[in-house]
């Protein structure tokens, strides 16, 4: 009887911490899905745009002005993202980035979103990076 | 008052179900315990194996035409996916490339998005 009351409080707390465990891993894979989405987004924008931009600062998070475009890969949506040019210094660049995961299969049913302003210089490499919140 | 001998067939009964319950519900959680464990490790290592597929993809000098193999992502360095095939296509954008997990109906059940530098 003891035995089985000692093994009660263990396996309790011991199914506990691994559903814990199991949530930060889920978390990290739609993490790191919502940065890969941003820098595509990012990838993908700064092929076109001719137009000077007139933008001046990035939209607060989650705002309707990022007119964000769905990614599906074999047919299941990985995610969002968004990217919006700011009107920059010469020789300069600076984009508003943005990806989101919607809680599919593929992100392990968990929903992460980051915003990210960036600069980047005359050839496209990275100069600054900032988390937007 | 007559004083009682032993226990009655009612109590012991009684204390065997609780007993029998009690090592059901341990059972139940050590199972539950055991399959989120097997659960978080496959996790991680399907997280690794996307992660060392963009690592790889992002070192890539050019483009891949079409569907091919990841680069640097042997089916035997993770056991735990089984029979699964790690795929990269072209997406949309200049060095854009998605990354894909397939198993063996080649459905995808992992992916991400990688960027060339």
């Amino acid at each position: 009887m003891i035995v089985v009351l000692a093994l009660l409080f263990v396996a309790g707390p011991l199914a506990l911490m691994g559903q814990q465990q199991l949530r930060a891993l889920q978390l990290a894979t739609a993490a790191r899905q919502a940065d890969d989405l941003a820098w595509a987004a990012l990838a993908r924008a700064r092929r076109g745009g001719a137009t000077r931009p007139l933008r001046l600062r990035c939209p607060p998070p989650g705002d309707a002005a990022w007119r964000f475009r769905s990614v599906r890969i074999g047919g299941r949506p990985l995610g969002e993202y968004a990217a919006l040019p700011l009107r920059a210094a010469r020789g300069r660049a600076v984009w508003c980035v943005a990806g989101r995961t919607l809680g599919g299969p593929l992100n392990e049913g968990q929903r992460v979103e980051v915003y990210y302003r960036v600069t980047l210089d005359r050839h496209g490499r990275l100069l600054r990076r900032e988390v937007l919140r | 008052m007559r004083r009682r001998a032993g226990f009655t067939l009612v109590e012991v009964t009684v204390a065997l179900v609780l007993l029998s319950l009690a090592a059901a519900a341990v059972i139940a959680a050590l199972l539950g315990a055991q399959r989120t464990a097997f659960e978080a490790r496959r996790l991680g290592v399907q997280l690794a194996a996307l992660e060392n597929a963009s690592e790889h993809v992002q070192a890539l000098q050019t483009l891949p035409s079409g569907e091919s193999a990841c680069p640097g992502v042997r089916r035997e360095d993770y056991p735990e996916l089984g029979g699964f095939r790690c795929v990269v296509r072209r997406a949309p954008g200049e060095r854009v490339v998605e990354i894909a997990l397939l198993d063996e109906e080649g459905d995808v059940f992992a992916a991400t998005l990688g960027v060339l530098r």
